[in-house]
């Protein structure tokens, strides 16, 4: 039954017990609830988010690498048939675009700057009517552009050259 | 005794009531006065079961979500990469094997040897069609994207070829990429 109320006023006032009940309750049951909704929430957004970057990153590293190989092929193709000891330039060491690549991507030959040493210190080319053939590390960068940024991904290589017969001219026979 | 404190009246004579005391209290745990008052140990622990089995419960739907919608597009993204991976594997090993003696790590001589004038086509046109080229199927977790290559000689330097991939989506016109790589025929290493 209704307590009994010394001043008139306090009757229009809710009882005080029932609120903090209420109150306790909704403390206890709501507010760890949204918390832990809140920071689950938020751990999903950066799981999915840092997942997309990585997924992203990933796939430009991809891009970039083909760009290199790209260029490493390029690169052996045209020992066999371009490069060779007897230029003053013998590899284009500029940054050469690969066509119709969106994003844009290019490679660039690193090193070696010269095929055959330098003139100070020529490299001796193993013929190819042996089977000793020559050692040469290559060094070749993959570069693939999305808007302002570059991604650029490097691949070393060690092709086995040789010199035919004809002089001034190599032959690639095999990647080590 | 005169009191202290006397009584307070109006000036009407009646005294003034005592304000009762205002209970600001949240928890009042006193099953001996106030029993339907608060919560009690019981009440504490049901809330607090069902405050963590709501949270689990929603964890476990918005993480189901988050693998069903989210990921999808990672998921593609990598199937993607993967099927470029084993595509360029492929052609790699038949380009490797292309010309190839079986008696040891040696090949025979192509043809094209010495050609300058470009088109320079006659190697990788050779070689071209010794190798099938069939369409690349991607696994159902990329089935809005359709991968595409385009396989040709290089027409600038002799012994290689050039491979590209296209990713779309077929309600778009714009790929999404367009990747290039190419093939070098070690077997032009063995002109003479």
């Amino acid at each position: 039954m209704g307590g009994t109320y010394q001043n008139p006023i306090d009757r229009r006032r809710k009882p005080q017990a029932e609120v903090s009940a209420d109150s306790g309750f909704v403390l206890i049951l709501v507010l760890p609830v949204a918390m832990l909704l809140m920071m689950t929430a938020l751990s999903l957004v950066t799981r999915s988010n840092s997942a997309a970057v990585a997924s992203a990153q990933e796939s430009r590293a991809q891009a970039a690498r083909m760009a290199a190989e790209f260029g490493l092929n390029q690169l052996m193709a045209r020992i066999n048939t371009d490069y060779n000891c007897a230029n003053d330039t013998p590899l284009d060491t500029d940054n050469i675009d690969i066509d119709d690549s969106s994003p844009s991507a290019s490679y660039t030959i690193t090193s070696p700057l010269d095929l055959c040493g330098t003139d100070e210190n020529p490299s001796t080319v193993q013929s190819c009517t042996g089977t000793d053939y020559t050692d040469l590390p290559v060094t070749i960068s993959g570069i693939l552009t999305v808007g302002s940024r570059t991604y650029t991904q490097e691949i070393r290589r060690t092709l086995s050259v040789c010199e035919p017969e004809d002089a001034n001219r190599l032959r690639v026979r095999a990647i080590r | 005794m005169a009191k202290l404190f006397p009584e307070k009246v109006h000036l009407d004579g009646t005294s003034r009531l005592q304000k009762s005391r205002n209970n600001n209290q949240i928890f009042k745990v006193l099953p001996s006065k106030n029993k339907h008052i608060g919560s009690s140990i019981v009440e504490l622990l049901l809330a607090t079961t069902l405050a963590l089995t709501a949270a689990s419960v929603s964890a476990q739907m918005i993480s189901r979500l988050y693998t069903s919608g989210m990921n999808s597009r990672v998921a593609a993204n990598s199937a993607v990469e993967v099927a470029i991976n084993n595509d360029l594997a492929w052609y790699r090993q038949q380009a490797v094997n292309w010309r190839r003696n079986l008696s040891g790590l040696s090949y025979g001589v192509p043809p094209g040897c010495g050609e300058t004038t470009p088109p320079v086509t006659t190697m990788a046109s050779d070689f071209l069609v010794t190798v099938p080229t069939t369409t690349i199927s991607l696994p159902s977790s990329a089935s809005g994207y359709t991968l595409s290559r385009a396989i040709a000689p290089d027409n600038s330097v002799s012994g290689a070829v050039i491979i590209t991939y296209t990713l779309t989506v077929p309600s778009t016109t714009t790929p999404i990429f367009v990747r290039s790589s190419s093939l070098y025929l070690p077997a032009a290493g063995w002109c003479p």
